[in-house]
């Protein structure tokens, strides 16, 4: 039974290792594109394939959840990955799908940028802490940011959603579907006496924010507090 | 506290779990029940009320942790204080759980009632009038979540229990946003109904679902007529095959429902409630199995012969 441990533990090590990685040039070429190269309109060009790639391998957590590999909830896991998953394949990707190129503007690409930084710092953070914490050695720092950082990124990256999601709410309601589902309207009447829009979905997806994002940061703040106690600042210089 | 101190009446400590200052003091005599010490609680903490005191002693296996005492008398008052500390903790805001019931039960009624005397407010004038089917399934709808609520009030012994506020929403958002859905498609204008065999075949296992789930009811009520806190083996017909006949049932009636009028955010409705029940019909079982040494071996949790 230990040596099981032991191969799935090496497995999520490599794991979080690769997504650390691919993340963190992720995030190299954001700042670089952004902060070096001023360009924020060729930020998609450059990271789509590997966003999409990195990104869409989150999946995996989904069954290490179900194996028992790791220990955090399938539910919290799924909805994470759900909303991630939404908000590139069928938001951002709508964004800048060829049909929509016309309506391409600074707007489009400054929530792209937003949404980008956020995702990006969260994911190398997230994924280090991950790695280092099953080899059982995580620096002070790092757990720090991990418990941190994100009080200034999820206002960051939920306002590069939001954004992109409303800039993409009217190719919806005129009936356009992302690129990745062609079949994305259903109406009645049917056998299943069910219908959907993207349009309906979307909003639903818009209002879910509501709830979702103080839920979702008042539990990071309960385990914040839980982890870094009363002396956050005290554990910070050690 | 050694007993025979001169002059010193036995009480207990009351700390907030976690602490180390002491919040109060409760005298121990011979009538002091748990409720007493929560008030002693309440006395000092604002805004505290007995429901939302939950009481703890240390576990004498695991520093730093805590054992919650079971207020259904199987501990007793001197036995849990005989250390001489006792903790609590707030539960939160709390409410009723006939509070809950009604609430959760009340809105879909109304919910389906109002989609279906509303469909010219919801989707226009220009549609055609409600056909059978829809009719139908509004009466089986309406008149499920009213048993319900009657049940609640007139047949369920449970204990006066409370719950957190925050389920109050949690539970209603369930069965709202579902019956929301559910009526929606079924009351809409070019909602298409199965075949009549179906329509029928569906009414008659809806019908004769809820009546042995109402029978299931009764059955478990009329163990704790007399005992509230009475724990035996049910017996009967329905119980033959079944530890939870009632959550057998309701699965059926709701499969009426669906055969009957066809509609997938139905049959999602019931799969949600199927896999909940499925838990609770789980727990309950092996609680049986552990407790009566003679539980018979041929029943299962809630499907006969398979879980």
């Amino acid at each position: 039974k230990a040596a099981v441990m032991g191969i799935i533990n090496v497995y999520l090590v490599a794991y979080n290792v690769c997504m650390a990685a691919g993340w963190s040039f992720l995030l190299y070429t954001t700042a670089q594109t952004l902060f070096l190269d001023g360009k924020p309109e060729q930020l998609w060009e450059r990271t789509e394939w590997h966003l999409k790639v990195f990104q869409t391998g989150a999946v995996l957590e989904l069954l290490h959840s179900l194996l028992g590999f790791v220990k955090s909830p399938f539910s919290r896991a799924l909805l994470q990955i759900f909303s991630r998953l939404a908000a590139l394949w069928v938001v951002v990707d709508t964004n800048y799908a060829q049909a929509n190129a016309a309506s391409r503007n600074e707007w489009t690409d400054n929530f792209f940028a937003m949404l980008m930084l956020a995702w990006c710092t969260v994911e190398v953070i997230r994924y280090s802490f991950y790695g280092l914490n099953i080899l059982g050695s995580v620096p002070s720092f790092l757990n720090w940011m991990r418990y941190s950082a994100f009080l200034i990124l999820y206002p960051i990256g939920v306002t590069g959603e939001v954004g992109s999601l409303l800039h993409a709410m009217p190719f919806f309601d005129q009936g356009q579907c992302p690129p990745a589902l062609p079949a994305c309207n259903y109406s009645m009447p049917n056998s299943f006496n069910v219908a959907y829009s993207m349009s309906s979905l979307a909003k639903f997806f818009l209002f879910m924010y509501i709830p979702g994002l103080p839920f979702l940061y008042l539990q990071m703040l309960g385990e914040r507090r839980r982890k870094l106690g009363g002396g956050a600042r005290k554990q910070k210089k050690n | 506290y050694p007993e025979r101190v001169q002059g010193t009446a036995m009480s207990v400590a009351i700390y907030k779990r976690g602490s180390d200052t002491k919040l109060t003091e409760c005298k121990l005599g011979a009538s002091t029940q748990f409720v007493d010490i929560k008030r002693a609680v309440c006395e000092k903490k604002r805004g505290l009320y007995p429901e939302r005191v939950a009481l703890y002693i240390e576990n004498k296996e695991k520093a730093g942790a805590y054992v919650r005492v079971d207020l259904d008398a199987k501990q007793s008052v001197k036995d849990a204080c005989s250390s001489g500390k006792i903790f609590f903790k707030d539960l939160g805001p709390q409410i009723g759980w006939n509070t809950v019931f009604f609430w959760e039960y009340f809105g879909p009624l109304c919910i389906f009632a109002a989609t279906f005397f509303f469909r010219n407010a919801i989707w226009g004038t220009d549609i055609p009038e409600a056909s059978d089917v829809q009719r139908l399934a509004m009466y089986c709808w309406v008149g499920h979540y009213a048993k319900r609520i009657l049940e609640t009030f007139f047949v369920h012994v449970h204990a006066q229990s409370t719950m957190p506020l925050f389920n109050l929403f949690k539970n209603c958002s369930y069965y709202w946003g579902f019956a929301a859905l559910v009526a929606y498609f079924v009351c809409h204008p070019q909602y298409a109904a199965p075949a009549e065999l179906n329509v029928k075949a569906g009414l008659y296992l809806f019908i004769g679902s809820e009546l042995c789930n109402g029978w299931t009811h009764l059955t478990l009520a009329n163990i704790r007529r007399k005992n509230p806190k009475a724990y035996e083996i049910p017996t009967g017909p329905l119980f033959a095959l079944l530890s939870c006949p009632n959550y057998f049932f309701e699965t059926m009636a709701w499969f009426g429902f669906n055969i009957m009028t066809q509609s997938f955010f139905g049959y999602m409705f019931m799969l949600a409630g199927f896999l909940q029940m499925l838990e609770w019909a789980l727990a309950r079982h092996r609680k049986y199995r552990k407790t009566f040494k003679n539980y018979p071996r041929i029943r299962k949790a809630i499907i006969p012969f398979v879980i």
